[in-house]
């Protein structure tokens, strides 16, 4: 019955076509690397929550995760071994994913991932050395595609995106975390269809080809200029901070926790753009419409820069005009020109 | 006879640019910030207005840069030296002798210069929101969906302060200009 299930649950994410089979009957599995760097281990917390397919399905039927340091029984040197072997000896085959920033500075020495030989395998040599020899290269999670937050200002520990760091293409999974449809729906299409649609920012099209604001429930609020005004009600929250119409992503339509229940719009929080190149620096604050501008010295609200330069124009304008005044400049101009066109109307007269 | 300092074709641009350019402007400051306050009845019918007002824009700006003599508004090297100590000097009321200078005084040059960057940088902004999709790459450059929004308001901010600067001067610094805008002759 349990099997049965997860294969229903697999056959809803699209049509699979023939997989090569084993000896014994089973399809074959295709080999992937789950690698941790720099994170909070919420993209692989995501993909254990994910329903078509779970879990369970997608390790016993479409991949063979060698490794995944949040998940393996494996540890130490046993783990590294495995990483190790699958690198020299499955070259070309596997599905390297990584989730997290690479951080570069100190020559990588802010992340390990083990030791190898006795010395330290840094997390930055790592991804460039299983990257090497991936068939496939996928970062999930907005730290591994942009960078951040890790890699937010003044980013001491020079971390990067993966895309920096290898120098290959690399299929982009962003969000915060990536929804567990995202990941799983992007490594099945890898497995039985290989590299997905993608756009500009190396995103699968299929989940990141259109905004949050046009996919969103509440668009006809925002059309019809009803707006709320604090965290809670329920109207759009354009003015109070939602980023849905910079952010790329299918979430009003996909949802989230668990079986698509809902989605922080639907829960009356605005979009934090999660998944937006922006993410974490350029969306903040998050219940603000736009970025804080950076001046020297100090970072204000765009809105009050905008105030601030409508008082400086007014201030200037009403010094200008006081001194026109003051000074009988004004008085002086306009007489002179009125009195210039009483003069004309009257040589015409004549 | 009095001359003639803007011909029928400049002032007929300048007199389609001043509605286009307050209506953009007024309708870009509410979709940023969408208040009734403002007059419109809601978004959907201020979008369809600044986009199509947006068009207007470019089609004028276009015609603007391949029709109007841009040496006159450009400074030249004395405008940005003598020319602008002098028009500085008598306008912080340092000196009541008022200088001459040929058609534009060094403000008003730096100022149009102004806009002669200031107006394509919104309208390529503008049409990068507008179809987001087929210029991502591009939005990259400007770093972004959202810094592009800040960066449209941010120069809609200078613009609104350099136009309310310039109606400012064009009403008090010469009356004969002035009527000019509207007759063409001084």
């Amino acid at each position: 019955m349990r099997t049965k299930t997860r294969r229903r649950g697999l056959a809803r994410t699209g049509r699979a076509p023939q997989t090569q089979e084993t000896g014994n009957g089973r399809p074959e599995k295709h080999p992937l690397v789950w690698l941790e760097t720099n994170t909070c281990h919420g993209d692989i917390l995501s993909l254990l929550n994910s329903y078509h397919p779970d879990f369970g399905t997608l390790t016993q039927e479409l991949l063979e995760i060698y490794f995944t340091n949040t998940l393996m029984a494996a540890h130490g040197s046993q783990a590294i071994e495995v990483l190790e072997k699958i690198r020299l000896e499955r070259s070309g085959e596997y599905i390297l994913v990584v989730e997290g920033t690479v951080p570069t500075a100190a020559g990588g020495r802010y992340a390990f991932i083990g030791l190898r030989d006795g010395k330290p395998w840094t997390a930055l040599d790592a991804v460039v050395e299983l990257a090497a020899g991936a068939k496939h290269v996928v970062a999930v999670g907005s730290c591994a595609t942009w960078g951040l937050p890790y890699g937010a200002h003044p980013n001491p520990t020079g971390s990067k995106p993966v895309s920096a760091v290898v120098d290959r293409p690399v299929i982009n999974v962003p969000g915060c975390p990536a929804h567990p449809d995202w990941i799983t729906g992007t490594l099945a299409h890898l497995v039985w269809y290989g590299v997905p649609e993608l756009d500009a920012e190396n995103r699968p099209v299929v989940f990141y080809g259109e905004t949050i604001h046009n996919l969103c429930q509440r668009r006809h609020y925002f059309e019809s200029g009803l707006f709320a005004r604090k965290i809670g009600e329920p109207w759009c929250l354009y003015k109070i901070g939602c980023k849905g119409p910079v952010t790329y992503a299918d979430c009003p339509s996909r949802q989230w926790c668990g079986e698509h229940l809902n989605w922080p719009v639907g829960a009356n929080t605005p979009c934090t753009g999660c998944a937006s190149p922006e993410f974490l620096e350029r969306t903040a604050p998050f219940f603000e419409h736009l970025p804080d501008v950076h001046l020297p010295g100090v970072r204000v609200t765009a809105n009050r820069v905008g105030l601030a330069g409508g008082l400086i124009t007014a201030l200037g304008i009403g010094l200008h005009l006081a001194g026109n005044l003051f000074t009988g400049r004004l008085q002086k101009e306009w007489k002179k020109g009125l009195g210039k066109t009483g003069k004309t109307f009257r040589l015409k007269r004549k | 006879m009095r001359k003639l300092r803007h011909p029928l074709p400049v002032r007929l641009f300048h007199w389609l640019l001043t509605p286009t350019m307050l209506i953009e402007l007024a309708t870009g400051f509410y979709l940023t910030n969408p208040s009734r306050r403002l007059g419109l009845p809601n978004v959907r019918s201020a979008r369809k207005i600044h986009f199509v007002t947006g068009s207007l824009l470019t089609a004028l700006f276009a015609a603007y840069l391949y029709g109007r003599n841009k040496t006159e508004i450009v400074p030249e090297r004395r405008d940005l030296g003598s020319h602008l100590w002098s028009f500085l000097a008598y306008e912080l009321f340092l000196t009541p002798k008022k200088p001459e200078f040929p058609k534009y005084n060094p403000g008003q040059k730096l100022l149009f210069t102004l806009w002669l960057f200031l107006i394509p940088f919104v309208l390529l902004l503008g049409w990068l929101l507008y179809f987001p999709q087929f210029f991502q790459k591009w939005i990259r450059l400007f770093g972004g969906l959202n810094n592009v929004r800040r960066l449209v308001y941010l120069a809609s901010v200078l613009m609104t302060a350099s136009i309310a600067g310039h109606v400012y001067f064009a009403l008090t610094s010469s009356v004969a200009h002035l009527r000019s805008i509207f007759t063409g002759r001084t």
